[in-house]
């Protein structure tokens, strides 16, 4: 591991180079939720020890390539013992980066580390699609040119070419990135398969499983996000209007088990194909939105009350006659999906009529049937006596943390009037039940918060909320018996950075993970549109840069060939102002005859020239050379 | 290189992945870069006429290593092929802050040779794209003939010295070919093998005066090819010898063109005359100076 041999300077600054190449293409992976932080840990724990000790922390090539085989078999073993086959895919990936870190500096060490850091960074685009990926995309750009240019220099007689200087390769970067911002947005798309779509790590949730037990769902402020809505039209007002308040319909649930609920059987009412529209209603003055949905363990696609269409669906989705609507298993990914829908509630003619269980009263506990005949009192109209349970309810405290006796949670929320919103469409459900109207508790999310820095709504595990459907006049209706205080506890508002966070990260969904042929004409309106709205300030910026630009150099240069024009590009000029024009490739010599100029004396400034520019005189600056070119004029 | 964007591409639209879009467009990206940088110091590439030796003799091996002004900043190496007729002049030019030209050039036969069309060929900056750009720069190149000594002129060489005999040391240059090994600066030359200093002294400088040359291109039937070519070494040896010390004006009859090699553009007219000389009919203009001829009664 520590032979003394000697490394070149220029093998020396290969190897920080491509490790460095390697290195962009491991972090890249570990962006991944499916890379286990120790393999990625010790690759970077072992770089760090290169990097500190220099190549003398080596193993020979074929010792190397022994630990690869190593891990080939141990990956092997893992698929065997269970493991996933893309967490054993990434594991083998980073003991192959382990192994060519410690790998003797060779140059074909070093073709092996750019070779493997690309793959890295090609495995990273379907491993995750974290728009922290941007990061290690970058540095390996950089660094691969770099290190490209360093190899390329070795392999020349004397291996001591040096690299052009970082100014220039800044500049190229920039090219770089215009070049693949066209590229990226002008490319078609051909969505033929979808294995190689980034996925991410399904999020786990409670509240739509067959069964759910009271306080599993929502008693957590959890700020993780299940999924954001951005307006599609240009009307931000209208939609936040729309959108304000809003129920985001999940599963519904119709049995009470006395200490949570179980789902009825749901029955698909309709189905629509992936790329279809579904259309629940005919909309007319609606407003468009599109939905981030990340994924998660459940397949439950959420809708907002006034739903009218679906459309752009990026799986088979099916309505159930509950109300649910859902996809044929969970998806993998984050997936986008846009809506249309009324501000207004619309008719669904599709929801059944209650079933047996949903009237069932032999489970609802003595003290709930009690305390329900003592709110409804007199009262016979359903509505009525709905009314007066939320009235009551409503009064109550909204508390997440209160001490509910699991045995029977019911009877001990009644009794201590504080709990979460699962206990109170539980009591409601279960006290209209008792009193012969139909119910059933539904799961999903209310509310969501406005952010303001990239004017969208984002909804988080902390607006996950219950609420009750009844059965009143031949239609299923929607009552929320939660006090307003459950509001101001999911309302909570994160720091500034957090929103900014969150728009990059939307915007980063947007226009990059959902990029698709319908954006392009999209892309370039809103282009055209903000070049139009700031077009003063760009071309105030522009004059201002060429100005910063001529006071710094003294000329003007292109902003990205950067390359100086010297004294050629002086003589080129004054030629032109005489009536010679002068291809790159062409000597002085062979230049017709200035005009103005006598022939000895433009001979003698071509010998004085070739002999500066060739020979062994001193090299003229641009202040001898206008000097020689006003004796000659 | 190919191959690694094409199979990346097509996993892309295989895919849909727009992450593995955004690789292939950064890969695409940065080798449409690094052909453009390419092409471009192909394009910009300075002229390089006057980099190369104004003459060289037949069978002589010209080490070439000359700087050459950049109009660009840029590294890399750049391989240059300029072609004549029948054959080409292969060059490597290595650049950075400067540029500097090398090559090995040789010519086995002399001529005027008409530099044209010239390849610049590199693979810079990254080494994975070979760039090639076919311009065409005017140039020539002058391979003279093989100089061939010889001692029986009358002011040349080692006659020379006889006639000029001086006390004072006035300065020292190049050993020529006849030079008395008692001019030598043996001290001076002990230091640098290659090159021997000869003393000149102040007699020499002041007695140096007009030499003139007058050679009959005209060829007998009887004398070959190779008795022309021996006439032009001598020339070339003669011209050669005088144009080293440099202190005298040396005149050229060259067939009926006159050269005054005192000035560069004639010393360089005179180059590419003896370079192209084809045996004449007329015999040389002029009548004074040393002449040299095949033809006998001269």
């Amino acid at each position: 591991m520590s032979r003394q041999f000697q490394v070149a300077p220029r093998l020396l600054q290969a190897e920080r180079l491509t490790l460095a190449v390697l290195l962009s293409g491991v972090a890249s992976l570990a962006l991944s939720d499916f890379v286990s932080p120790f393999y990625w840990t010790l690759v970077v724990l072992f770089s760090a020890i290169r990097l500190w000790i220099g190549p003398r922390f080596s193993l020979r090539e074929l010792h190397a390539s022994l630990i690869g085989w190593a891990g080939l078999i141990w990956v092997g073993m893992e698929l065997f013992l269970g493991r996933a086959w893309i967490v054993a895919f990434t594991d083998f990936l980073l003991i192959l980066s382990l192994a060519i870190i410690i790998e003797e500096a060779t140059p074909r060490n070093h073709l092996h580390r750019m070779l493997v850091g690309f793959f890295l960074i090609l495995g990273a685009a379907v491993l995750t699609d974290s728009v922290l990926y941007v990061l290690p995309l970058a540095t390996f750009t950089w660094f691969v040119w770099r290190a490209a240019q360093c190899l390329y220099g070795m392999q020349l007689r004397g291996s001591d070419l040096p690299l052009s200087p970082w100014r220039i390769d800044a500049r190229i970067m920039v090219a770089i990135a215009i070049s693949t911002t066209l590229l990226f947005i002008l490319l078609p798309r051909f969505d033929f398969h979808s294995y190689l779509k980034p996925v991410q790590p399904r999020m786990q949730t409670s509240g739509f499983s067959t069964t759910v037990q009271l306080g599993d769902f929502a008693r957590e402020l959890d700020p993780t996000v299940i999924m954001r809505i951005e307006p599609v039209d240009e009307d931000i007002e209208q939609f936040r209007r729309t959108l304000d308040g809003r129920y985001w319909r999940g599963t519904s649930l119709g049995r009470f088990t006395g200490s949570g609920w179980k789902k009825l059987s749901e029955k698909g009412v309709k189905s629509w194909r992936q790329g279809e529209q579904a259309t629940l209603s005919e909309i007319e003055n609606g407003v468009r939105f599109a939905i981030y949905r990340e994924a998660s363990d459940h397949r439950y696609l959420f809708t907002p009350n006034g739903l009218g269409e679906v459309s752009q669906l990026p799986a088979a989705i099916q309505l159930g006659d509950q109300g649910s609507i859902w996809f044929q298993s969970p998806p993998s990914r984050r997936l986008r999906i846009l809506m249309q829908m009324e501000a207004k509630d619309i008719e669904r003619p599709w929801l059944r009529s209650p079933l047996s269980q949903e009237m069932e009263k032999s489970s609802i506990p003595i003290a709930v049937k009690q305390w329900s005949a003592s709110i409804v009192g007199e009262a016979h109209r359903p509505e009525l006596m709905v009314a007066r349970l939320m009235s009551e309810l409503k009064g109550w405290s909204y508390d997440l943390e209160v001490d509910i006796d699991s045995a029977d949670p019911v009877g001990s929320f009644l009794k201590l009037k504080r709990g979460h919103c699962e206990l109170y469409a539980t009591a409601l459900t279960l006290a209209a039940r008792s009193q012969g109207i139909p119910a059933r508790v539904v799961n999903g999310y209310s509310g969501g918060e406005w952010n303001e820095v990239g004017g969208f709504y984002l909804i988080r595990q902390q607006h996950a909320h219950s609420w009750v459907e009844a059965w009143i006049d031949g239609r299923w209706q929607r009552f929320d018996p939660t006090p307003a205080s459950r509001w101001q506890l999911s309302a909570i508002r994160f720091p500034a950075m957090d929103e900014v966070w969150e728009s990059v990260k939307l915007s980063w969904y947007r226009y990059v993970l959902e990029f698709q042929d319908s954006d392009r004409a999209q892309t370039f309106q809103s282009l055209v549109a903000l070049f139009k709205r700031y077009a003063w300030w760009l071309l105030l910026f522009a004059a201002m840069g060429l100005f910063v630009m001529f006071l710094s150099t003294g000329r003007i240069k292109l902003p990205v060939v950067g390359w100086a024009s010297g004294l050629i590009g002086l003589l080129d000029r004054w030629l032109m102002k005489r009536g010679v024009t002068r291809a790159s490739s062409q000597s002085l010599r062979h230049l017709s005859l200035p005009q103005g100029v006598e022939e000895k004396e433009w001979k003698v400034f071509v010998r004085n020239w070739e002999g500066q520019a060739y020979g062994r005189a001193q090299k003229w600056s641009r202040s001898d050379l206008k000097r020689h070119l006003r004796a000659l004029s | 290189m190919l191959g690694v964007l094409v199979g990346l591409w097509l996993a892309a639209f295989y895919s849909g992945n727009n992450l593995l879009y955004l690789c292939g467009a950064v890969l695409t990206a940065l080798s449409a870069i690094a052909i453009w940088q390419g092409v471009r110091l192909l394009k910009l590439f300075p002229p390089i006429v006057g980099a190369l030796p104004a003459s060289m003799e037949a069978g002589e091996v010209f080490v070439l290593r000359k700087p050459v002004t950049l109009v660009t900043e840029a590294t890399g190496v750049v391989d240059v092929k300029w072609f004549y007729a029948s054959s080409g002049i292969e060059l490597q030019a290595r650049l950075e802050k400067s540029a500097l030209l090398t090559g090995r050039m040789q010519a086995e036969k002399r001529g005027y040779h008409q530099l044209r069309r010239q390849t610049l060929m590199t693979t810079a900056p990254l080494g994975l794209w070979r760039i090639r750009h076919i311009r065409s720069e005017e140039g020539g190149w002058a391979v003279l003939p093989r100089p061939v000594p010889w001692m029986g002129f009358t002011s040349g060489g080692s006659s020379h010295q006889r006639q000029f005999e001086g006390d004072d040391l006035h300065d020292l240059r190049g050993y020529v070919p006849g030079d008395a090994l008692s001019r030598i600066h043996w001290r001076k030359s002990a230091s640098e093998m290659t090159r021997w200093s000869v003393k000149r002294f102040e007699q020499h400088q002041q007695d140096a005066g007009s030499v003139k040359l007058r050679v009959d291109l005209r060829l007998p039937k009887a004398a070959g090819e190779q008795a022309f070519e021996d006439l032009l070494g001598r020339a070339w040896y003669w011209v050669d010898s005088y144009l080293k010390r440099g202190e005298t004006t040396v005149q050229v009859v060259f067939g009926d063109r006159h050269f005054d090699l005192t000035s560069d553009e004639q010393r360089q007219l005179f180059f590419i005359a003896l370079a192209d000389a084809e045996p004449q009919l007329n015999p040389p203009s002029d009548s004074d100076g040393l002449l040299l001829s095949l033809v006998e009664g001269q």
